[in-house]
């Protein structure tokens, strides 16, 4: 097999498991079948993937892309669709597969109370999610990367709306569709402009030359760089997709859906998608350094605000929901800081941990069924397993030393710090941001663990117990990259071609030693906390402030823009029905009625006959005589 | 394109014929055999399915570059250069196949009825047999002959078979109707024939004075004969007025809801899938091929009325809580995509109105075949009271949420192949004119999620809805079809892309002629 046909093989394996089950109804309702081979499904595609990732890192395959043509206009190719196998797709396609096979092993266990019947919903939408992700990993061009950047959007929608019976959640999946696809059209008038400018869908240098030449095109001064539109309009997108301040607002409210969808969502599928795409298509953003500038300041806001969120959650999903948010501006931060190594290797070390992070908070819930942090506390005893899991997340989270998170977060850092002191000066908002930051997310996240597996007992505690193998083994598994996958970062960078000199085998700069301070400081005062009795009186203090930014900034504005948008359309409704169909109306009321007066002249009477006749008689002779009056 | 015609099998007439048959072979059937009745519209509709499908395929294999085929040509009145030409093209293929898709659909979708079904099948096949007529004739005189058999059985087939309620005229002449005894689908079918006969009356002007002046009723002599300046001025206007009519053009769409709301099943799925679509095509072939000055002059009209219609029919929707006036008003804003796909005047553009053209004639015809089964059941429409309905109707619920997706332009259906054709060809011409559409099909996801959640998701269903049951037996037919082919035509749009294009851009040689003349 070659490698267009392993990827052919991984990409596909789980489309044809979602196809099976959306046409077979007796399979998808079935409790074992339609699990396993969505499990199967995921499993080929880890395989595939795997081998794939292998031969990249031993150089075995050329870079490859093989193309069909998709769309035609007059005889000429418009759009293509296709499979590109680099070290770029092969890294990313073995870190999606990867947390996917465990997000479906670990649903195993984690569903096996619900009908059958909706658990193989469940599974087909899992698998046409995978499909999805690994169709945009593979993308050789734009297109084919926005249709399946649209149907990632679709199956978070299906699956955040999992239990569609709760109104909760069926607004969550709908306002995830909503964002999504109002930031979505950024991504769409950018490849409109994008064609227009280059005749297609390519990110490559080709593509970037063309939109500079037409931005210096004399005849034609457009009011704003073709680079930079295309660029910014995929910003917005990416926005959207990977939750940055202002249109994070959907992702804590897809908690709605089951954790391990969460955790599918949160790690390798949905939000990373936003920064694939930034990474694939790093040339057009790399020639426009406006957005690159704007993208680090968005992300550095966004790292910052998110963390402060989520220091003042009480619900254990919110709490992570929000750590996803805030990671995505590191990620996103790094990007404009022109760091795409650091962005990149954020992304995928982040998957691992926060999955692992989300998995066993899903082991915590479908133990003491609640996901209030003030519920749990003290499950150490019962959960060990599930809270060494936890421990190891959140401390590759909070970035300690010889955790995957530590070196990438090194590496955000360390390029944020340099682009600043490039000179340029406007990152040093987002450098400062997400050093501070590194504290704030060692503060809650260390509160969290301390709030749910130590301390007093709850009630809740004193029932729980570890979840079946399906759902051990997943975390054991994940527990593994969560650690190591920051050691590889030079061969990480080789094989996705984005090796720096200065890259070693451990990575750590200066920066790094600071941030582990915050860190330190952040986990201190957590425990200072914990230890004078729970973190109430910290969370009411902050409360202020988390209302601030959630209740009256953002969320209001979304809910009144929604409103009058409902206003608008009731004015524009009422204007067709009355003004527009009025006109109609009366014209056929007026025709009616004039029909139904002009049907006295017909009275049926003789009488009224001879009258007419008499008097059209002597009328006509009047008008003769004038006539031959004027005439002569 | 005469010069090979006649020969072989007249596949065309072929395809005209048959409903007509089956509609003439139901008249000797007694109505109180109604199976007899069903498997004979069912033989129509199916044989002349099949056959579009059997041509659409001849068409890709014999004529990959583009051309006619299938030509037949008999004169009627040659003095007056009237004859009967039918000659296929791309469009005329992949509009057949539509065609065939829907009136397929549609009669397992009317399966249901009980009342006069005889008499109902008759008129939805002779309707057809216009429509397929419509899109194969190639002389203005049986084009318009055609397009009269497709429209006037609708006034019957609302009249008679449609629902009244919550059809009614609004505002301040509404009292003039009632005082005058006008009934809601009396007036919804008087409103829709009316304003499609005004039309009509335009065309009919136009016609006549393209031939006279041609000398030729046959589309290729008027198109050789280079119609003078004024003519086209004033013909081309009249056109799109007229064929707009029909194809729910801002602002003569009002008949539209109504018409849409008050017919049968069956009926608003051939009427928003295929009728609507005559008139886009009229508007297209005879508008803009044969008068490619006054399409070059007017573009702009054109095209920023599409967006109108476009924005102005996505807020109507929104709007609305009968749920079939929000598939109307759906339907009135993607004809606005295909009208914005011909005023572009590229080959992107026409080959995504086009395409649009199928893929909003199935996506609707897949809501109205989901609404009748929904009405059927709950004898309401009013979206508020309903709730909760995937956990009775999951076929259903599926059906709805593959329309929806496909008319907010989800990648992998066949709406947003049509949907991002005619966006990149408007920003050839006017960027706006992009913009808007992107915008147009982001409140289309706006209201379509809306109804998804208000209708199936979240508590529920209501109590006296409890007990209903999903969509059954032959109903199961035309969700599957339409749905699927949606889905193929959209993640494969190369069959039927190919077909359009291979014609797309030898249209298009005269209006580049005429822009290069305006441009002088």
């Amino acid at each position: 097999m070659n490698a267009v046909e392993l990827a052919a093989l991984t990409v596909l394996a789980p489309l044809v498991v979602a196809v099976f089950l959306i046409v077979a109804a007796p399979v998808r309702r079935n409790g074992v079948l339609a699990p396993g081979l969505s499990v199967l499904g995921s499993l080929v595609s880890l395989v595939g993937a795997g081998a794939l990732l292998l031969r990249q890192i031993f150089g075995l395959d050329p870079d490859l892309t093989v193309e069909r043509q998709w769309l035609v206009a007059g005889g000429e190719t418009v759009a293509r669709v296709g499979i590109t196998v680099d070290g770029t797709s092969a890294a990313m396609l073995a870190v999606v597969t990867f947390v996917a096979a465990m997000v479906q092993i670990f649903s195993l266990g984690y569903l096996s109370d619900e009908p059958e019947e909706d658990r193989g919903r469940y599974f087909t939408w899992q698998s046409l999610f995978l499909f999805s992700m690994l169709g945009l990993v593979v993308s050789p061009n734009l297109l084919q990367l926005f249709a399946c950047w649209e149907l990632v959007g679709l199956c978070s929608y299906l699956l955040i709306g999992y239990w569609w019976r709760k109104p909760s959640a069926a607004k969550a999946a709908v306002k995830a569709f909503w964002v999504t696809k109002f930031a979505d059209m950024g991504l769409l008038i950018g490849l409109v402009l994008l064609y227009y400018h280059t005749g297609a869908f390519e990110w490559g240098p080709g593509a970037v030359e063309q939109l500079a030449a037409a931005g210096s095109d004399p005849e034609k001064t457009p009011w704003v760089l073709p680079s930079v539109a295309v660029a910014g309009l995929m910003f917005f997108a990416v926005m959207g997709k990977s939750a940055q301040f202002p249109l994070h607002v959907w992702l804590p409210d897809a908690m709605e859906g089951p954790t391990p969808v969460s955790a599918l969502l949160h790690a390798a599928t949905m939000v990373a998608a936003g920064v694939y795409l930034i990474v694939r298509a790093w040339p057009l953003f790399e020639a426009a350094p406006v957005v690159l500038n704007t993208m680090a300041i968005v992300g550095g806001l966004t790292a910052l605000l998110a963390a402060c969120m989520a220091i003042i959650q009480t619900d254990i999903k919110r709490v992570l929901a929000y750590s996803t948010a805030s990671q995505l501006g590191y990620m996103i931060a790094a990007l404009g800081a022109g760091s795409v190594l650091g962005g990149f290797f954020h992304l995928t070390t982040h998957a691992f941990f926060k999955a692992l992070l989300f998995l066993s908070a899903g082991s915590v819930i479908h133990a003491v069924h609640t996901n209030e942090l003030s519920e749990m506390g003290g499950l150490w005893k019962p959960m060990k397993l599930t809270a060494l899991a936890f421990g190891v997340g959140a401390a590759a989270l909070a970035g300690l030393p010889l955790m995957s998170g530590f070196t990438s977060k090194d590496l955000v850092l360390e390029g944020l710090y340099k682009a600043a002191s490039a000179p340029q000066p406007v990152l040093w908002f987002p450098f400062l941001a997400c050093l501070f930051t590194v504290g704030l997310t060692s503060f809650y996240m260390s509160r969290v663990f301390l709030r749910a597996f130590f301390g007093k007992s709850s009630r809740r505690a004193y029932r729980a117990h570890e979840g079946g193998w399906s759902m051990r083994v997943p975390m054991m598994l994940l527990a593994v990259p969560a650690v190591a996958a920051g050691w590889p970062v030079a061969t990480f960078a080789q094989t996705t071609g984005l090796f720096e000199p200065h890259i070693g085998l451990l990575h750590f700069t200066p920066v790094g030693g600071i941030a582990l301070g915050f860190s330190v400081v952040g986990f201190a005062v957590a425990l200072m906390v914990h230890a004078s009795g729970g973190s109430g009186g910290m969370v009411s203090a902050l409360s202020p402030l988390g209302d601030l930014i959630r209740l009256s900034l953002v969320d209001r504005a979304y809910d009144l823009a929604y409103r009058q948008a409902l206003n608008i359309a009731a004015g524009v409704g009422w204007f067709d029905r009355y003004m527009v169909d009025g006109v109609v109306n009366a014209i056929g009321a007026l025709t009616l009625l004039l029909g139904r007066w002009s049907r006295h002249l017909q009275t049926g009477r003789v009488g009224d006959y001879v009258y007419a006749v008499v008097g059209g008689l002597v009328l006509l002779a009047a008008w003769s005589q004038m006539i031959s009056w004027v005439v002569l | 394109m005469l010069e090979a015609a006649n020969q072989g099998f007249p596949i065309l007439s072929a395809i005209v014929i048959t409903p007509l048959l089956a509609a003439v072979g139901l008249l000797f059937v007694p109505d109180d055999q109604r199976s007899v009745v069903r498997g004979v519209s069912l033989a129509g509709s199916a044989l002349s399915a099949l056959a579009s499908a059997w041509l659409a395929w001849r068409y890709l294999v014999e004529a990959p570059q583009g051309g006619w085929l299938f030509v037949e040509h008999h004169e009627l009145v040659p003095a007056l250069g009237i004859s009967y030409t039918m000659a296929c093209d791309g469009w005329s293929a992949s509009l057949l196949l539509l065609t065939g898709i829907i009136i397929f659909a549609g009669t397992w979708a009317s399966f249901s009825l009980e009342e006069r079904a005889r008499e109902f099948f008759i008129f939805l096949l002779v309707l057809v047999a216009g429509v397929y007529g419509v899109f194969v004739a190639q002389d203005l005189f049986v084009f318009f002959l055609f397009y009269e058999i497709a429209v006037l059985p609708m006034f019957l087939l609302i009249g008679i078979w449609g629902s009244s309620g919550k059809v009614a005229a609004a505002g301040p002449f509404a009292r003039a109707f009632r005082m005058l005894d006008v009934g809601g689908r009396e007036y919804a079918a008087m409103k829709l024939t009316l304003m499609l006969l005004v039309g009509s009356a335009l065309i009919l002007a136009s016609f006549l004075a393209m031939a006279l002046t041609a000398g030729s009723f046959l589309m290729d002599d008027i198109g050789n004969a280079a119609l003078p300046f004024w003519l086209q001025w004033f013909a081309f206007p009249a056109l799109w007025v007229g064929f707009g009519t029909l194809a729910g053009l801002w602002p003569f769409h009002t008949w539209s809801p109504d018409g849409h709301a008050a017919a049968p099943t069956a009926v608003s799925m051939l009427h928003a899938g295929v009728l609507m679509k005559l008139g886009a095509f009229g508007v297209m072939r005879v508008g803009m091929v044969l008068l490619p000055d006054g399409a070059t002059h007017w573009a702009f009209v054109v095209g920023s009325v599409a967006c109108v219609n476009i924005f102005y029919g996505a807020m109507s929707a929104m709007s609305q809580q009968d749920l079939k006036y929000i598939v109307a008003y759906s339907s009135v804003s993607h004809m606005g995509v295909v009208m914005l796909g011909a005023a572009t005047l590229t080959v992107t553009g026409w080959n995504g109105a086009i395409y649009q053209m199928f893929a909003h004639g199935v996506m609707t015809g897949l809501f109205f075949a989901l609404v009748g089964v929904l009405y059927d059941r709950t004898h309401d429409r009013w979206v508020p009271r309903m709730g909760g309905f995937a956990r009775i109707m999951p076929m259903v619920t599926v059906g709805f949420v593959v329309a929806g997706l496909s008319s907010l332009g989800m990648p992998g259906t066949a709406g947003f192949v049509s949907e991002f054709l005619v966006f990149l060809g408007a920003w050839e011409v006017r960027p706006w004119w992009a913009v808007i559409g992107v915008i147009g099909a982001f409140v289309t996801s706006i209201y379509v999620m809306k109804a998804v959640r208000a209708i199936f998701f979240g508590d529920g269903p209501p109590e006296r809805f409890a007990s209903l049951t999903d969509a059954t037996g032959t109903e199961r037919v035309a969700p599957w079809v339409l749905g699927l082919c949606l889905v193929v035509f959209g993640a494969w749009p190369k069959f039927l892309l190919d077909m359009i294009d291979a014609t797309t851009p030898g249209y298009l040689v005269p209006i580049f002629e005429a822009m290069a003349r305006g441009a002088q």
